[in-house]
């Protein structure tokens, strides 16, 4: 691109303005690109997701008007849903909504979708964002020790933790977890973002606890917060701790088989300055890794929230898909898409500022 | 790490413990959709909603039978049963300030129809409809409601049918007015408030989050000493149990029944059983050829063990209830009367009499809930002993719904709650079926299959005119040993409301259809 660039801008009394203008157009053709596989993409998945939910055996209006209803009560919900009108077009009838900001009504609330989502996101946000940062503060290090003391006592220990991390099943890890730390020896709070005689004492700002109580300057709530993240927050950690240990141990490895780290020794320098000319060169692809893990901490704690009782995105989406409530479950799910292509965008784009050689 | 966290934050405080005027509840509000007493269909938000919209008629906080003054102070029926008038308590007030009015039951009744959703069965089944319900329901002044039932009902039996929240609540008509989008008579903005008299309004409600209910200081029926109640949504049965012993919560209503033995031994908590109006029975489908023949059901009927499913499946959370009408409802049969009880013996040579063939085997529905599918495999078991195989398929209980409305089954196991505690309920649900080829899938016998005859249908229909309580006492007797003779319909137990408590809660009053929160005495 470079090259081009230069090349087309030779012997033009415009030299200055040509590839600045060449620039702006293959940036444009680019965005244009990626804007149309970004929206293809979600198109798609919300065809498959509209068209499975529908073909579902369970009846949507039954769902909804229980085992007493009479027939003709059947009848109005079924109209009201709009069920009486053809496949095709209810898709159609929900592509057009949603490209005009309506996402519908959700069944199981009777909010707007968007409202729903509004309120249950900044709660996921929070649990996952306290596990990433546990997950790095402790996943990075204990990745590059195993790295540098590799086959050493260190070294297993990393990789069998790290083993356990993804191979203990979330569900048992979060009840053992309330049964030892909640019931039994009390360091914890129980299930929740608080206690129960301490919903709605303060009004939300953010949506995030955490942060509403230090603006509310109500300590005791903040205490009490911190009591009931922790350890949902740490139960997800250790599935992120796992996987970016695993990985910075195997970039290290790569980068400390490099000739350059050979040179660097025989050049004398201490292994803490080789290993830090090491750990610079694989920020780039570290910095993917955690971006991508997570967008997997925000859709795939399902089976912690539901366990903690934690009224988060991963709850939201349950509810939705145990009561047919397709708007919601359509929304989520396009949501799940955004993120996972925004992330994935992202760490492209970072990419390409951290590391000159993909320009 | 771990340690230093929990070394920084951990440590046992006492701002858990529930406040004195604060009954905090765990429970699985998965279910819990609308708050609209036109639309509502399950059971978890009727619990909350008999709190919070009190009908005109309320049933006797402990033994549900009897009829006790509600929103109508009083009520007095003329001589042929052909009208009945309410006195509406003077001077009450919706949370809104606007007075509580008969022109606010009359509208919300006729609302309830207009909309023609889920609570609509509960008026239409007794004769009212969008046509008549000018004519059967008058308001007379602010304070006075006529009510002419289509029918010469006994007495007895329709006050029932205005002691429900979801038949004769008041909903301020004012205020739901106010909040009409497209015609839609309230119904979206009630879907997330409530705008009724009650001992409690919704403070808060966040779908499968929190429900918050606040006292009604106008609320003038009985002391109330609750100020709130928090209802928080725990869908998991065995965080309820922990957040239950160490007391962070005052009552679960989720629990395993394998969880209930744990808490009678534990000092801190306690169980309240109360025998509710909901059974749990099996249908066969008369479409599937070996079930048309009567002794194929009557085998059926030998090939449970009962005791042994209450004992151990149930674990005490339902007692065996083989005839239809559950315990504690006008009409039931005795305790005592149990004809059936496990033999494989008999129940093989009824097969065969039956030409059933060894080795015969059809599909049995079972919900994917407790306790369903483990009664399902208990049945499979002493069907296999007896030569035929039950091939068990488990569902959610909305993909069983869809199935069994749509009479595509050979077998299955449900539940029922019903909604008042007269045997006529029980008739409509579980017998009477008329015209069997017409779609009435809300009966269990249409959906069956079963034609119970004329006899059966006329003494249904004559039970509810019956003056005499003996005598309508006597006809649901016969009803139901027709029924058990007859009926492709084998009804297994009668399930008890099991409440976990904490010791916090002295006492607390329920009935067999719902749980009243202001009768709550907390420790001091």
């Amino acid at each position: 691109m470079t090259q081009l660039t230069q090349n087309s801008g030779l012997g033009s009394p415009q030299g200055k303005t040509k590839p600045a203008r060449s620039h702006l157009v293959i940036a444009m053709i680019e965005v244009r690109r990626v804007s149309l596989v970004v929206l293809l993409t979600l198109l798609v998945l919300l065809a498959v997701t509209f068209f499975l939910g529908r073909v579902m055996p369970t009846d949507p209006v039954l769902a909804l008007i229980g085992e007493q209803a009479d027939q003709s009560t059947y009848q109005t919900v079924y109209e009201q849903l709009g069920l009486d009108k053809p496949l095709i077009v209810q898709f159609g009838i929900y592509i057009k909504d949603i490209a005009t900001g309506n996402f519908g009504i959700a069944r199981t609330t009777g909010n707007p979708v968007i409202v729903d989502i509004r309120r249950v996101v900044p709660a996921t946000i929070e649990l996952a964002t306290l596990s990433l940062i546990l997950g790095v503060i402790a996943g990075v290090p204990l990745g590059m020790i195993a790295a540098v003391k590799r086959n050493s006592a260190w070294d297993h220990g990393v990789r069998f933790f790290s083993l356990l991390g993804h191979s203990i099943p979330n569900f048992w890890l979060c009840m053992m977890a309330l049964v030892v730390f909640y019931a039994i020896l009390g360091w914890i709070g129980g299930s929740g973002r608080v206690s129960i005689f301490y919903i709605d004492t303060v009004d939300p700002v953010t949506g995030s606890i955490l942060i509403d109580s230090i603006i509310a300057r109500n300590w005791d709530l903040l205490g009490d917060a911190l009591r009931h993240v922790i350890m949902p927050a740490l139960i997800l950690a250790s599935g992120s701790m796992a996987f970016i240990s695993r990985m910075t141990r195997s970039f290290m490895l790569e980068q400390l088989s490099q000739e350059y780290v050979i040179t660097a020794r025989v050049k004398g320098l201490s292994r803490m300055q080789v290993v830090h000319h090491a750990f610079r060169n694989i920020k780039v692809q570290l910095l993917t890794i955690i971006i991508l893990s997570y967008g997997g901490l925000l859709d795939g704690a399902v089976l912690t929230e539901t366990v903690f009782a934690w009224p988060g995105f991963g709850q939201y989406l349950t509810a939705g898909l145990m009561n047919n409530d397709m708007n919601a479950v359509l929304a989520c799910v396009l949501l799940v898409g955004v993120i996972f292509v925004s992330l994935n965008l992202f760490a492209d784009a970072l990419y390409r500022v951290l590391d000159p050689r993909t320009r | 790490m771990i340690v230093l966290m929990l070394g920084v934050f951990g440590c046992d405080s006492e701002i858990n413990r529930s406040p004195t005027d604060v009954l905090g509840i765990a429970a699985n509000l998965r279910s819990m959709m609308t708050l609209d007493p036109a639309a509502i269909s399950e059971s978890l938000t009727g619990g909350v909603m008999r709190n919070v919209c009190e009908p005109l008629l309320v049933l006797n906080e402990e033994d549900a039978r009897q009829v006790m003054p509600g929103i109508a102070e009083s009520w007095s029926v003329n001589e042929d049963f052909s009208i009945y008038t309410f006195h509406i308590r003077p001077n009450l007030a919706f949370p809104s300030g606007n007075p509580v009015t008969a022109h606010d039951v009359a509208w919300s009744m006729n609302r309830s129809l207009q909309l023609n959703l889920t609570s609509s069965k509960l008026l239409k089944e007794w004769g009212f409809n969008k046509n008549n319900f000018d004519d059967m329901v008058r308001v007379i002044n602010d304070l006075t409601l006529e009510v002419r039932p289509p029918k010469k009902y006994s007495p007895s039996l329709f006050l029932y049918a205005l002691a429900d929240y979801r038949s004769s609540h008041a909903l301020d008509r004012i205020e739901v007015l106010s909040h009409e989008i497209d015609g839609d008579l309230g119904n979206g903005w009630l879907t997330r408030n409530t705008a009724c008299y009650g001992p409690f309004r919704v403070h808060t409600w966040r779908a499968q989050d929190v429900l918050i209910l606040e006292r009604n200081e106008e609320w003038q029926r009985t002391e109330n000493p609750i100020r709130r109640v928090v209802m928080r949504h725990i869908p998991e049965p065995g965080t309820q149990r922990l957040m239950l012993e160490k007391g962070d919560i005052d009552l679960a209503s989720n629990l395993e029944p394998s969880d209930l033995d744990a808490i009678e031994e534990n000092p801190n908590t306690y169980l309240k059983r109360t025998p509710t109006f909901s059974t749990i029975y099996m249908a066969f489908n008369r479409d599937t050829p070996a079930f048309a023949d009567p002794r194929v059901i009557e085998a059926m009927h030998y090939l449970i063990d009962y005791e042994a499913i209450a004992r151990t499946v149930l674990n005490k959370a339902a007692i065996v209830r083989e005839s239809p009408v559950p315990k504690g409802m006008f009409g039931a049969l005795p305790e005592s009367f149990t004809p059936y009880s496990l033999d494989i013996d008999k129940a093989r040579n009824l097969l065969r009499e039956a030409g059933v063939a060894e080795g015969y085997s059809f599909e049995l529905l079972a919900s994917n809930s407790a306790p369903y599918s483990d009664i399902a495999q208990h049945f499979q078991e002493n069907l296999l002993k007896a030569g035929v195989e039950a091939k068990i398929i488990t569902l959610s209980s909305g993909h069983l719904f869809t199935k069994v409305r749509a009479r595509k089954f050979d077998a299955y196991i449900g539940g029922y709650a019903f909604n008042y505690p007269d045997a006529n309920n029980v008739m409509l649900r579980f017998g009477y079926n008329p015209k069997s080829s017409e779609d009435n899938s809300v009966s269990v016998a249409w959906r069956t299959g079963w034609d119970p005859g004329e006899w059966f249908n006329a003494t249904v229909m004559q039970a509810q005119t019956e003056p005499d309580p003996l005598k309508r006492e006597q006809l649901y007797h016969e009803l139901q040993r027709y029924h058990m003779e007859n009926a492709p319909i084998v009804f297994l137990f009668q399930r008890l409301g099991v409440r976990a408590l904490s010791r916090n809660v002295e006492s607390i009053k329920a009935n067999a259809i719902t749980l009243s929160f202001a009768s709550a005495v907390k420790k001091p």
